[in-house]
């Protein structure tokens, strides 16, 4: 399921820097990565001081904001509208992750306690921000059930959003039939709106119920729709990547139909210079070597076996181009690509196995904790430059999943919060005039929360290393499993040359 | 009948690559297909992200009663004073600078950036100034610096005198915009919030 990026969003992160290292491959990994959840921003609120915390949160500097307020309400100083403030913390704990926290206070919004005045454009913009990130947070149901909150007329951009998340949501539940239901009424706009919108939202809204339909089992309906999507012109990055997904998905379903020559149309259309590139390559070499055109074959798999080869995709190109010398009968230059790819895979193994050190090490935590830490506010989760870590390659797909970025926010601030009560004891301990039972309290509560949070971070660093282990020993595994696979067919080859010319000698 | 073998091996390996790689290609089948396998995993990060926004949340409390105690160091006979910017949206006036001066001494100056001014614009209040001052009678000089379609470098300096107490002062400097191309020079108010 794919999902755009607002277009004033810099990117989520790493997603610049993997732009550049990927060749714009990260357009299409949005399938994990999806919005950034827009601060919620209230209307006609009264007090400055509330106003100060909204200003706080619009240039990213939540937990500040939250401290400041929660202390000016407990000191009875906001004393115009309160229960303003109370929804000014909702969004503060919202952009700071705490989202439980901030679902509780949006309970209120239209219950009649105070805060009914908010319009109900407001209101639905809240509901939106909240589901999407109770999505990145892996909270399904919970996400859908704000989305239900959303009431009466919408934007046309937050009527897409909202659609489109929900369609996203419905399909994470298997729910394909409803998520159809959702996605076709983006659709419902006339061509001369979408035109002049230029909306990525419907384009992303296209593929998707073509990838629906597909699920659903209404393949010629998919099909037709994804095929005005590949044909489709395209101004933007994120247009053409999502126009060669389309194009591809239909080349391998004709492909594994066997359906050769519509499958070769497809796979032309894609751009050899995408982030689907790859795989067209390796699917046309396929087109032929399957028409026994191994000649032909060669050409797209050559050029494919050139390319990174921490890329799956490379990865079989590099099996691909022997086997098809091996068809030929070429047994010399079979042998040396077999060799090539079989250095290729060993090298690959090595930079793997440096990743693997530098996590169980957690230098690769630490690196991109302090590269997110860098950040200026309001920037803090845009990292515009992915940090030297050793086999990052085998890591990006693995960084643009929610898991992996919301469990690294949190480090960040778990290890940012360990820093503030250090600050904090010190404080406490120079502290004049404080009542030495408020003081044993507030350092008792220190205590606490500092063996708490040790824990806490304790766990979150050992997630992080599980998931980047795991997804680093599947890379192993796999380059093991082809490095193999070349040794046995050349011995195959080296077995039959021997039998075949020394027979003949 | 050697040779046959050798590229039978290498077809059926590469068509089990190619149904991986059909699966990727389908984008979603791939990302439901993950989802199902991982359940477990799921659960595993939901707890662990619960406990960790638990403990953040705890450190956000404590983090305002450090805020009470700090403000409860001051000395009885000051007065903390909040002085805040609020910018009515206005086509016409783009604010650049402010600068404060507290009887006669400048105490903040403040250039705002590009994200400040938009966080203005969307309701938000700036804290131009958050200190201590004795209690009694203050004057406050406020310096607005921008630009206006017809003046380039336009300055306006206004001033007000308060009587602080103890307790909360805040004052407000609200600049409200020209209302149209003839007057688009924009005027400061002060409001004293009790």
């Amino acid at each position: 399921m794919l999902l755009p990026r607002r277009a004033h969003e810099r990117g989520n992160v790493w997603t610049a820097v993997l732009t550049r290292i990927l060749g714009g491959m990260t357009c299409l990994l949005l399938s994990a990565q999806t919005l950034v959840a827009a601060p919620v921003v209230w209307d006609h609120i009264e007090d400055p001081l509330v106003r100060a915390a909204q200003f706080d949160l619009l240039v990213g500097e939540p937990f500040e904001a939250i401290t400041r307020l929660e202390a000016d309400l407990e000191q009875g100083r906001i004393k115009h509208r309160p229960a303003q403030a109370q929804l000014v913390l909702g969004s503060l704990y919202l952009a700071n992750g705490a989202h439980h926290k901030a679902a509780s206070i949006f309970e209120t919004l239209g219950n009649g306690k105070g805060s009914s005045d908010q319009p109900q454009r407001v209101q639905n913009l809240a509901w939106l921000s909240l589901a999407q990130v109770q999505h990145q947070h892996g909270q399904t149901d919970e996400a859908l059930a704000s989305l239900q909150r959303i009431n009466g007329e919408l934007s046309s951009q937050t009527q897409q959003e909202r659609l489109l998340l929900s369609a996203m949501l419905l399909m994470q539940q298997q729910n394909f039939d409803q998520a159809v239901v959702n996605l076709r009424q983006l659709g419902k706009k006339s061509l001369v709106q979408q035109l002049r919108e230029k909306s990525v939202w419907e384009t992303y809204g296209r593929f998707n119920l073509g990838v629906a339909l597909f699920r659903q089992g209404k393949e010629a309906e998919g099909r037709t729709l994804l095929e005005k999507l590949g044909s489709a012109t395209a101004d933007t990055e994120e247009s053409r990547a999502l126009r060669d997904k389309a194009n591809l998905m239909l080349a391998y379903h004709h492909l594994n139909k066997n359906e050769t020559e519509k499958a070769q149309q497809y796979f032309v259309k894609t751009r050899l210079q995408g982030p689907m590139s790859s795989r067209a390559l390796l699917g046309l070499g396929r087109v032929y070597s399957s028409r026994e055109l191994h000649k032909k074959a060669l050409v797209p798999w050559l050029k494919l076996s050139k390319m990174d080869a921490s890329d799956p995709a490379v990865q079989d190109g590099l099996l691909a181009v022997p086997f098809a010398f091996g068809k030929l009968e070429a047994f010399k230059q079979a042998l040396e690509y077999y060799q090539l790819a079989l250095e290729r895979f060993k090298a690959e193994v090595e930079q793997v196995r440096q990743a693997e050190t530098a996590v169980n090490s957690g230098a690769v935590a630490d690196t991109l904790a302090r590269a997110v830490s860098n950040q200026p506010a309001g920037q803090r989760w845009l990292v515009q430059d992915l940090p030297n870590t050793p086999g990052g390659r085998y890591l990006w797909q693995l960084f643009t999943t929610h898991e992996f970025q919301e469990t690294l926010k949190n480090y960040v601030q778990l290890r940012r919060s360990l820093e503030r009560l250090e600050q904090w004891s010190s404080q406490i301990d120079s502290a004049k005039g404080v009542e030495p039972a408020h003081r044993r309290e507030l350092e008792k509560r220190v205590a606490g929360l500092q063996s708490e949070l040790l824990s806490v971070l304790e766990r979150t660093q050992t997630h992080l290393k599980v998931l980047a282990q795991e997804t680093l020993k599947r890379h192993e595994q796999r380059l093991l499993g082809y490095a193999s696979e070349a040794r046995f067919s050349m011995a195959q080859m080296y077995d039959y040359a021997s039998k075949r010319w020394g027979s003949e000698q | 009948m050697k040779k046959v073998n050798v590229v039978r091996r290498g077809l059926a390996f590469f068509c089990v690559t190619l149904v991986g790689l059909g699966l990727l290609a389908s984008g979603m089948a791939y990302t439901v297909s993950a989802a199902e396998g991982s359940a477990a995993e799921a659960t595993r990060f939901v707890q662990l992200d619960a406990a960790a926004e638990r403990v953040l949340n705890e450190v956000a409390a404590l983090g305002a009663q450090m805020v009470v105690l700090e403000e409860a160091q001051k000395s009885a006979s000051h007065t903390r004073l909040r002085v805040l910017v609020t910018v009515d949206p206005g086509p016409f006036f783009q604010l650049d600078a402010i600068q404060l001066h507290i009887d006669e001494r400048m105490v903040s100056f403040h250039q705002y950036t590009e994200t400040e001014l938009a966080a203005l614009q969307k309701g938000g209040s700036h804290r131009l100034f958050w200190g201590d001052v004795s209690v009694g009678q203050h004057k406050l000089t406020v310096s607005m610096m921008g630009r206006t379609p017809k003046e380039s470098d336009f300055q306006r300096t206004s001033t007000l005198v308060i009587t602080s107490d103890e307790g909360r002062g805040v004052v407000e400097l609200r600049i409200a915009p020209g209302e149209n191309e003839n007057q688009p020079f924009p005027e400061m108010r002060f409001k004293e919030w009790k």
